[in-house]
C-alpha cells in the first residue's frame, strides 16, 4: 500500500514538470534553422510498411532529389530485429532499421527539413522483402536484391534513433522508447555532409554492433563543383560485426571481442559479398562518385580503390573540405567521406579497406568497367 | 528497503510518461486497496506461491554510481522461479477483472496475454506451454498477481543483489548475458531448469526479463539532462568499472527503465517477492 502510495505521488510531481517544460522558440543563424519542436512519444496501432518515404533507397543505391531548392520530407524507418546473412553461412537475429543492415539511405538537400518517426516495432514480426511492399524505393529494392536473405525475428528492447545530420538536444530527440512506443521529430539539414545515423541507447556499442545504423547524404544547397562531370553514383557502408557461433546453430552477438574492437567480419553494405556477388558498374571514363560511410563501430576505414586514384575527395561530404590526388582516404568511425575517380580502362577495381586485417574480414567489393 | 539509494525517484520530464505514469499508479494505488491481503490466503496454495528462496541480508556492489558504493538489502524472500502460464492463469482464472477481455487498459495494453488461445485457455502456442514464464504481462498485472499471492514485486537493488551472487564480476557470465539479449528468443523453456545460483534460485539470467517494483524510478530518464543521463555518452560515467559485468549490469537497469507499465512483451516476465517477517514497510 504505502509503495504504490509513493509511486502515484512521483508520477504527480512528474506531471507537474512535463507541463512547466515549453520548446525551444526557433532561431536561426546564416540561415540555418535552430530550436525544433519537442519530440512526441505515443503509441500507434501501425502495422504498414516499415519504410516509408522518398529519397529512401537502399546501399549502393543513391536516390535522386526530385525538388527544386528546400523542402519538407515526411520519413518513416521503423526499428525491429531482422534474421540476416552478412557473410555466407552466417546468420543472425540483428537489431534493424527497416528490415536490414545497414538501414535505408535517406537523401535530403541542405536546408531540407526532415519530420521523422519511428515505430519501435521489435517485439513484433515485420515482413520485409515483399515485392508487393509500398512505401518507399528501399522496400521496393530489398525485395528485388535482398543481399541478406532477410527473414523475421523478434528480439524485444528499448531502442532509440540518433541522425548525426541533425542539430538538436539528444535528450530530447534521440530519446529510448519502449517496444511498442513510437517517437516523431524534426531535424533540419543544416550542413551538407555523408552522415551516419545510428541508435544511442546504452550499450551503444551493442545496438550499433548489432545492426542499427544507416547513411544519410545531406547535398549541398549549390551542389559539388563537380556535379556536372559524375557519371555514376553509388553509396558504400563499412561496418564491424562481431559475432560468434551460438547454442542453436545461429551466430550472436560477442560482447568480450566487440569490447577489444576485434570484429569477426569488416564488409561493405552488410554482406561480405555484397559488391561482389553485385558488382558496381561503370564504364572506361567514367567519373564515378562513392558517398562513403565507415559506420565503425570501433575502428577506422583506409578507404581505397585498387588501380584508382581520387581524383577529389570531399571529406566528411562538404564540398569545402576538398582534397586532391588521394590514393585513400582515412574515415574514422561515425565518419563519412565523398570519393570520386575516374575509371582509366576496363577491368575490375576492387573497393578495399587498406587496413588489410579489415580486407580479410570481408571489406572488399568490386567495381566492373566495361 | 536499501540502505542507501542513488538519488531519490526522481520523476521525468518526459512530456507524454508522467501522465501515463500517473493515471497508472493512481490506478495501482486504488486496485492495489481492492487486491488487499483478503485474498492472499485464498491464493496460498496457487502455484507458485510456494517456492520461496529466503534471501540474507547483505551489501553489494551496484554499478549505478560514479564511485564505488555498496548498497543495503533488508533480508526478504525471493520466488525461486518466475511465474509460469499455468500459475498465471490461475491467477486469472481466480481474478477475472484480470482476464485479457476485462482489463481496463489502463493495466494491459492489447498485446496482454496475446499468447494464449482464450482468456481462461493458453492452448497450443509454444510460448504458453504451461510450465514456461509467463510472458506478454504488464507491470500492473505482475505486481497485482503478486499482491496476491501475499507478495510484492522485488525491488530492482534486490532484484540486482540476489542475481549477482557469486557472479556480479564473472565476465565469461557477462558475456552470456549478452549472447541472450542478441537472441532472447532461443532460450524458449520451462522455468527452473538446471542448477539454481548459490541463494538457490532459478532463472535470473538467460530465460527472460523481469519486471520489478521501481523499474522506472530507480534511475533518471535520459531526458533529465543531469550527469546521471542514461543517454549514448553519459551511461557510461555510471558504472564502476568498464568491464562487461559493469556493462551489461548497466544495461539490465537501461532495459528495465525504458519499458512502459501496461505494456509486456514476448520475453519479459516476472518473479515476486515476499517480506521477511517483521520486515514489512
Amino acid at each position: 500500500m504505502f509503495r504504490t502510495a509513493r509511486t502515484a505521488l512521483t508520477a504527480l510531481a512528474a506531471l507537474s514538470i512535463a507541463f512547466a517544460a515549453h520548446a525551444q522558440e526557433p532561431f536561426e543563424v546564416d540561415g540555418m534553422q535552430f530550436g525544433m519542436p519537442e519530440a512526441e512519444v505515443f503509441t500507434e496501432p501501425y502495422d504498414g510498411p516499415p519504410v516509408v518515404g522518398p529519397g529512401l533507397s537502399m546501399a549502393p543505391f543513391l536516390s535522386p532529389l526530385e525538388h527544386e531548392g528546400t523542402t519538407t520530407h515526411e520519413v518513416r524507418i521503423d526499428t525491429f530485429a531482422a534474421d540476416i546473412e552478412i557473410a555466407p553461412g552466417v546468420r543472425f537475429a540483428s537489431w534493424s532499421y527497416g528490415g536490414a543492415v545497414p538501414g535505408p539511405v535517406l537523401h535530403v538537400r541542405e536546408g531540407d527539413r526532415v519530420i521523422f518517426t519511428m515505430k519501435n516495432r521489435s517485439d513484433e514480426t515485420v515482413v520485409v522483402a515483399d515485392p508487393e511492399q509500398e512505401g518507399s524505393d528501399f522496400l521496393t529494392q530489398l525485395a528485388e536484391f535482398n543481399p541478406q536473405s532477410v527473414q523475421e525475428a523478434v528480439a524485444p528492447m528499448p531502442h532509440s534513433m540518433d541522425f548525426h545530420s541533425g542539430t538538436v538536444a539528444a535528450n530530447d530527440k534521440w530519446r529510448t522508447i519502449a517496444p511498442g512506443e513510437s517517437i516523431r521529430f524534426e531535424w533540419v539539414a543544416n550542413y551538407p555532409g555523408t552522415y551516419i545515423y545510428h541508435c544511442g541507447t546504452p550499450m551503444v556499442l551493442m545496438h550499433t554492433a548489432m545492426g542499427q545504423y544507416g547513411l544519410v547524404v545531406v547535398s549541398p544547397k549549390d551542389g559539388f563543383p563537380t556535379d556536372a562531370q559524375v557519371d555514376r553514383e553509388y553509396v558504400v557502408v563499412q561496418s564491424e560485426f562481431y559475432l560468434t557461433r551460438g547454442g542453436n546453430g545461429g551466430f550472436q552477438f560477442d560482447a568480450q571481442a566487440a569490447m577489444n574492437k576485434n570484429p569477426s567480419h569488416v564488409v561493405f553494405n552488410g554482406h561480405r559479398n555484397a559488391l561482389s556477388d553485385r558488382p558496381l558498374e561503370a564504364d572506361v571514363g567514367d567519373r564515378v562518385r562513392i558517398h562513403f560511410l565507415n559506420v565503425g563501430p570501433s575502428d577506422t576505414s583506409t578507404f581505397h580503390v585498387i588501380g584508382a586514384i581520387f581524383d577529389v575527395v570531399y571529406y566528411e561530404g562538404d564540398p569545402r573540405n576538398d582534397m586532391y590526388a588521394m590514393q585513400s582516404v582515412l574515415v574514422g568511425a561515425g565518419m563519412g567521406a565523398v570519393v570520386e575517380f575516374i575509371v582509366p580502362e576496363a577491368g575490375e577495381y576492387y573497393l578495399v579497406d587498406h587496413e588489410f586485417a579489415d580486407k580479410e574480414k570481408g571489406a572488399v567489393g568490386v567495381l566492373r568497367a566495361e | 528497503m536499501t540502505a542507501r539509494t542513488l538519488r531519490s525517484a526522481r520523476p521525468r520530464s518526459d512530456r507524454s510518461r508522467p501522465t501515463r505514469t500517473a493515471l497508472g499508479a493512481l490506478a495501482a494505488t486504488i486496485l492495489a486497496t481492492f487486491a488487499s491481503s483478503a485474498f492472499a490466503q485464498e491464493a496460498a496454495s496457487a502455484p507458485g506461491a510456494t517456492d520461496r528462496i529466503a534471501i540474507p541480508g547483505g551489501t553489494f556492489e551496484t554499478v549505478l554510481v560514479l564511485d564505488a558504493a555498496e548498497v543495503a538489502v533488508a533480508p526478504f524472500a525471493l520466488a525461486a522461479t518466475p511465474v509460469t502460464n499455468a500459475a498465471f492463469l490461475a491467477f486469472v482464472e481466480a481474478r477475472p477483472n484480470w482476464g485479457r477481455d476485462a482489463v481496463p487498459s489502463v493495466f494491459a495494453n492489447a498485446g496482454y496475454l496475446a499468447h494464449w488461445a482464450g482468456t481462461t485457455e493458453l492452448g497450443s502456442a509454444p510460448a504458453a506451454a504451461p510450465d514456461l514464464p509467463v510472458t506478454h504481462v504488464s507491470w500492473y498485472a505482475a505486481a497485482s498477481y503478486c499482491d496476491w499471492v501475499g507478495g510484492r514485486l522485488p525491488t530492482e537493488y534486490e532484484w540486482e543483489y540476489v542475481a549477482g551472487a557469486g557472479a556480479r564480476r564473472d565476465v565469461a557470465q557477462a558475456v552470456a548475458q549478452f549472447a541472450w539479449y542478441s537472441s532472447p528468443e532461443a532460450s524458449v523453456r520451462p522455468v527452473g531448469q538446471g542448477a539454481p545460483n548459490p541463494f538457490g534460485v532459478h532463472d535470473l539470467h538467460g530465460l527472460v526479463l523481469e519486471w520489478v517494483h521501481d523499474f522506472e524510478t530507480v534511475l533518471p530518464g535520459e531526458d533529465d539532462g543531469t550527469p546521471f543521463g542514461l543517454g549514448c555518452g553519459a551511461a557510461a560515467r555510471l558504472t564502476t568499472g568498464n568491464d562487461l559485468a559493469d556493462q551489461v549490469a548497466l544495461m539490465r537497469h537501461v532495459v528495465r527503465m525504458n519499458f512502459v507499465a501496461e505494456r509486456g512483451s514476448s520475453r519479459l516476465g516476472f518473479r515476486c517477492a515476499f517480506d521477511a517477517p517483521g520486515n514489512g514497510e
